[in-house]
Order: C-alpha cells, then sequence, then structure tokens
C-alpha cells in the first residue's frame, strides 16, 4: 500500500489507518486492506497473532510505541529491551504496509 | 502477520464488515468451484460489490449466505422474483438452490469490465438467467456453442 520504506519512532503514537478494515473473528483479529476503493481478499488479507493483538490493543488505547514496550513488558514479564524488537518489527511492517498511520492530533 | 483461508461464516461476517466500510466500493476475491462455469470458473478473480437501494435484477449473480448443516456462502445466479424473495442457480448446476429471503444476499458480482457495457451486461444476464431456468442453457446452449467455438477455432 506505502511505497516509502518508513521507520516508527519510539515517542509517536500510531494508529489503523481509515485505509483497512479490522475485525476479530474468532480470536483471529484479520485485517483487509483497502485501495482505491477496492478490499482485494485474495491479494491481501491478514492475521495478527497473539502478540500482534495485543500490540493492536494497546495502540487502539492511544498509547506510544515507548509505553507499548512498557505495558508489555510487564505482561510478560520480560525485560523492555527484550520486548521492543518484535514490537519494532511489527510495527514496521504495518507502517509500511499502511495498516497504520502515525496519529500527528496527539501531542 | 500471515495470511490465511477463511471460512465460509468468517468470510461472511467480515464482507459484511468491508461492505460497511465508507471508502469500500468493491471486494476482489478468488471463486472457488464450479457451479458457475463457464461465466465464472474455478479460480478466477471476482468482483463483489454492495446492493444499492436493494436492487436486485431478475439475472444477477448474487453473493448470498444459506444455512444448510453449516453456514454457506453462495454466488449464484437470480432465476426468480416473488416479493422479497429470490430464486437462486447455479449456471452450470441442474437443480436449483431454492428461494431465499434478500437479507441472504449481502452483494453483487460485477463482471461488467466497463461501464458503458453495463446495460449490456444486465440483458446478457437475463437471457442467461432464462436459459438457466429453462434447463435450456447446460442441454441446449452451452454445448452448441462450445461446439461451434471449436469448429471455429480448433479445426
Amino acid at each position: 500500500m506505502n511505497n516509502l520504506s518508513e521507520s516508527i519512532k519510539m515517542a509517536s503514537i500510531y494508529t489503523a489507518s481509515d485505509k483497512i478494515v479490522a475485525r476479530m473473528i474468532e480470536d483471529e483479529l484479520l485485517i483487509v486492506p483497502i485501495e482505491e476503493g477496492i478490499a482485494d481478499f485474495d491479494d491481501a488479507l491478514y492475521s495478527l497473532n497473539n502478540t500482534g493483538q495485543a500490540i493492536w490493543k494497546l495502540l487502539e488505547q492511544k498509547k506510544s510505541v515507548t509505553a507499548i514496550c512498557m505495558d508489555l513488558a510487564q505482561e510478560y514479564d520480560q525485560t523492555v529491551e527484550a520486548i521492543e524488537k518484535d514490537v519494532i518489527d511489527l510495527l514496521n511492517k504495518l507502517l509500511n504496509m499502511g495498516i497504520i498511520v502515525e496519529d500527528k492530533s496527539i501531542i | 502477520m500471515r495470511e490465511l483461508r477463511l471460512s465460509s461464516r468468517n468470510l461472511h461476517l467480515l464482507m459484511g464488515s468491508v461492505l460497511d466500510h465508507k471508502l469500500v466500493q468493491k471486494m476482489r476475491i478468488k471463486a472457488s468451484g464450479y457451479s458457475m462455469s463457464p461465466f465464472i470458473r474455478n479460480g478466477q478473480i471476482i468482483t463483489i460489490k454492495p446492493i444499492v437501494n436493494k436492487k436486485i435484477l431478475f439475472g444477477d449473480i448474487v453473493v448470498a449466505v444459506i444455512q444448510k448443516k453449516r453456514e454457506k456462502i453462495l454466488v449464484h445466479r437470480v432465476i426468480g422474483k416473488k416479493n422479497k424473495q429470490y430464486l437462486l442457480k447455479g449456471d452450470n448446476l441442474d437443480t436449483d438452490d431454492g428461494w431465499h429471503h434478500e437479507k441472504q444476499i449481502f452483494a453483487l458480482i460485477d463482471l461488467a469490465k466497463d461501464k458503458k457495457y453495463r446495460a449490456f451486461q444486465n440483458i446478457q444476464n437475463a437471457l442467461i438467467a432464462l436459459g438457466s431456468k429453462t434447463g435450456m442453457l447446460n442441454k441446449i446452449l452451452l454445448p452448441v456453442s462450445r461446439f461451434i467455438w471449436k469448429r471455429m477455432y480448433h479445426e
């Protein structure tokens, strides 16, 4: 969806793009990107695993990437450093696919 | 993150959410099965659009959800219309699927590649539906057209 390679910023807050549909179905979070008014079920239909879903829930709570890492570290009883790489990897993927966008309305 | 295949029930739920989204005009999905052959082939990517103002025409190919032993999504043609009930049938099948309430039909298939062909598509759909309803499509029209096609292009 997005050709530019972007990297997430730790202090920033990210939110679901309005160009996707995300729906929880039978314990799976399914994401369908919408491009030029077309939702392509054949090319791009994604599901987030449990960790991905935990990150998604925290994104919905408008938490910064740093706050998400801290919350997950606490929840999974890990160090922030151990959690950070997975969170950043997933968010970078989601950002570059246009599934999430930086929320600049919150400073 | 992974790509996945969905059960009929989950596909129905997801399609409902997608069609409700303000930005969605169409969906693309891979058809599976041979019940609508040759008009929709197994593996063909089909375009699905929402139903506007409950306007479903005789001959339209629709996406409907039916309940048999489990929920099933059908992409079949409307070959009959009575009040809010629609008779559906796969073009390549001998028997119809029975009457279904309009609430069970949640989208239309858009086969017209260009807007200017849409009116022509409606006439063509109605003729195919008539052929499908009378059984002439499978028994006479398609075999004859296949025969002519082979004679013209393969001999």
